[in-house]
């Protein structure tokens, strides 16, 4: 993983949605996120705290709570409306803002990177409050903001920045005004921001980078399914299905070639468009 | 069906042994994270008719599967199983056909991560709740494995244990795995007396290696080596598979919206054993089994983060063996090819829904499963329905 500098602020603002997803958004209570996933060393700083305590998974984050993690250390929040955010190692965030409607769906989340790497999935359902003006997704620090809609993206800010995007569409520009033009990257493309130049051109995200970014420590998903992530699942996948899978009679699949080889000794009988401003001073 | 023998005393052995295991990983795996539930669910349909000159003649199978699957990071469990019929209408004889439930699979894993490297310990236990017994009239609803998904509904209690390691190094990885298949006694036919089978365990070893080229393209290659025990029909050794070897490769190309694999395939099947005049088990003379060879290609366009639609190849060839062609044990191989499209309609990240349909042609060569060859055409359709929460 690249190797990222302080001072990347991430603010996500989450519009709420009309249709809700309903097993995680029963779970959340107005004005909180809830932690799914918390891989040690990751601690929690509430507001006007001094010090840390161990982050558990079922905890409930609210504004001004803090969760830092270490080396190998890894958390995954949940919002109301299923919205995904996914801390790797070595970061530090903080919730800076959890606004709920009348009916306890988020409004507006923001979320401050301070240091580290951070992934978001935007749950589809968001897109309908969104395109109403009664919700945004967007993200922003002192040096680059990005405004979201559907999407799953990740940042990395190095010495330069890139904005890496899993799905849907991400716009991508310069915060200077006197840098014209913006980048639109789709599924499984990335780009690069350097201080004070234009974005460049979007790129295939090579597998062997998108391997490391989706490694376990850095920022594949482990709390839910979600695709695409640690892609040394596929290889391990190969080994299950030869070992596991083509053995047991519940497995079955489908008839063909790369399927089940079958028992030879049975008895011998017969998207919406999204739009992310992507900003570097 | 046998009494209370040290060989039922051992299989209950393992059957207490193995909820053993599955309880020891429950306990002591200590999830720190998320539970995810996934159910699923759907319909599979394989339709064919045979050339009149086979006799043949026509055949269906229908599935409905059901799974259940509970992950955490670390570890997880399932169970899977279906309910279905299988029928087939020969030329020159009543239906053959069986309906009911198949065997159930509970499975269990756990992993870690130590060092980057990932360790998986696997165990499936195929419990024996699928229709076994057959009348002997309907035996022949025991369809050929081309045809059907699944030839028999239910077999023996079996349990599967397996461990595997893979590491990645960035641009390349190298994992492998080895698994040990106790496979489980079961009564093939409900009006013979006696003739209860028992079919060989399996010990299977697999390595495997994947490699980047470029930033689009991935070649995953595997070889497995499987070494089969000896099968026994009441109580006594009738048969000892050959050992087979299996090697494989799959080149991925995923520059995305545009994705493709090509998958080749394998199989060498060493001579099996069987029981010699002097009603021993020895090595045949020749081998029943030509070498098969598999391929498969597969296309697919992500139109958006809704659907993603496929097309897919399958082709199987398998030689003719080594026997004369006068030996009753003469096999003239076969060739099969299969091509439908499919699509995917990704609702939400929790619901998701799968339709696939390929028409296949299967050539046939004179064997004992079809002694006079066959041409047949047919269909096989899958639509499934995956919730998570």
């Amino acid at each position: 993983m690249r190797k990222v500098t302080r001072g990347l602020t991430l603010a996500v603002a989450v519009g709420a949605a009309l249709l809700t997803s309903a097993a995680r958004a029963d779970a959340q209570a107005a004005g909180t996120a809830e932690v799914i996933l918390a891989r040690a060393p990751v601690e929690r700083m509430g507001r006007g705290q001094a010090a840390a305590q161990p982050l558990q998974k079922g905890a409930r984050l609210a504004e001004g709570d803090r969760v830092r993690t270490g080396k190998g250390g890894a958390a995954e929040i949940v919002l109301g409306d299923g919205s995904l955010v996914r801390i790797g190692e070595l970061s530090d965030l903080e919730i800076d803002k959890l606004d709920v409607d009348a009916v306890n769906q988020p409004v507006t989340s923001r979320f401050n990177l301070a240091v580290g790497q951070a992934r978001a999935w935007v749950a589809r359902q968001v897109v309908a409050r969104v395109g109403t003006g009664t919700g945004r997704f967007a993200v922003q620090s002192p040096t680059a903001v990005a405004a979201v809609r559907q999407t799953d993206f990740a940042l990395v800010h190095g010495d330069v920045s890139r904005v890496y995007t899993f799905a849907g569409v991400v716009e991508t520009r310069n915060t200077l005004a006197a840098v014209p033009g913006f980048v639109v990257c789709g599924r499984n493309r990335y780009t690069e921001v350097e201080p004070g130049k234009q974005p460049r051109d979007c790129q295939v995200i090579p597998l062997r980078e998108k391997r490391k970014l989706l490694a376990p420590d850095a920022l594949a998903v482990e709390g839910v399914f979600l695709d695409p992530n640690n892609l040394d699942n596929v290889a391990l996948g190969g080994l299950i299905q030869q070992l596991s899978s083509e053995k047991m009679t519940g497995t079955w699949s489908s008839v063909g070639p790369g399927g089940s080889t079958g028992r030879p000794d049975a008895p011998p009988q017969s998207a919406g468009t999204t739009n992310v401003d992507v900003i570097v001073k | 069906m046998t009494g209370w023998t040290p060989g039922v005393r051992a299989r209950c052995g393992r059957l207490a042994a193995a909820f053993l295991l599955t309880a020891a990983v429950s306990l002591a795996a200590a999830p720190a994270a998320a539970d995810q539930w996934t159910v699923s669910s759907g319909l599979h349909l394989d339709a064919w008719s045979a050339d009149d000159s086979s006799g043949q003649g026509t055949g269906y199978e229908l599935l409905v599967p059901v799974g259940i699957f509970f992950d955490t990071p670390i570890w997880g469990l399932s169970a899977r199983g279906s309910f279905g019929t299988s029928q087939h209408d020969l030329d020159a004889a009543a239906s053959a056909s069986m309906t009911g439930f198949t065997d159930t699979t509970v499975s269990g894993y756990y992993r870690w991560r130590v060092s980057g490297t990932e360790i998986r310990f696997g165990l499936d236990l195929d419990l024996p709740s699928g229709v076994s017994s057959l009348k002997t009239r309907d035996l022949p609803a025991v369809q050929d494995e081309d045809l059907v998904a699944l030839q028999r509904f239910g077999e023996g209690f079996d349990v599967n244990p397996t461990v595997l390691v893979y590491r990645s190094f960035g641009g390349w990885g190298l994992g492998g795995g080895v698994g040990y298949l106790w496979t489980g006694e079961y009564d093939p036919t409900e009006d013979i007396a006696g003739d209860d089978f028992d079919p060989g365990d399996e010990l299977t070893v697999s390595v495997l290696g994947d490699v980047f080229l470029g930033d689009v393209w991935r070649l995953i290659g595997r070889v497995a080596y499987t070494h089969f025990s000896t099968d026994e029909r009441a109580g006594f050794e009738v048969f000892r598979e050959g050992d087979e070897l299996d090697v494989g490769a799959t080149l991925e190309w995923r520059p995305e919206p545009w994705w493709a694999l090509v998958t080749v395939r394998d199989i060498y099947r060493f001579e099996a054993e069987r029981l010699n005049a002097a009603g021993r088990l020895d090595e045949e003379s020749r081998n029943s089994h030509g070498n098969e060879i598999r391929g498969a290609l597969a296309v697919g366009y992500i139109i958006d983060d809704a659907w993603t639609v496929r097309g897919v190849l399958d082709a199987r060839y398998v030689a003719a063996n080594d026997y004369a062609t006068a030996d009753p044990l003469y096999d003239g191989g076969r060739f099969k090819v299969a091509v439908g499209p499919g699509v995917t309609w990704t609702l939400s990240r929790t619901f998701a829904l799968d339709a696939g349909v390929r028409w296949f042609y299967l050539d046939a060569e004179r064997s004992p499963v079809f002694p006079s060859g066959a041409t047949i055409n047919g269909v096989h359709a899958d639509l499934r329905v995956t919730y998570r929460f």
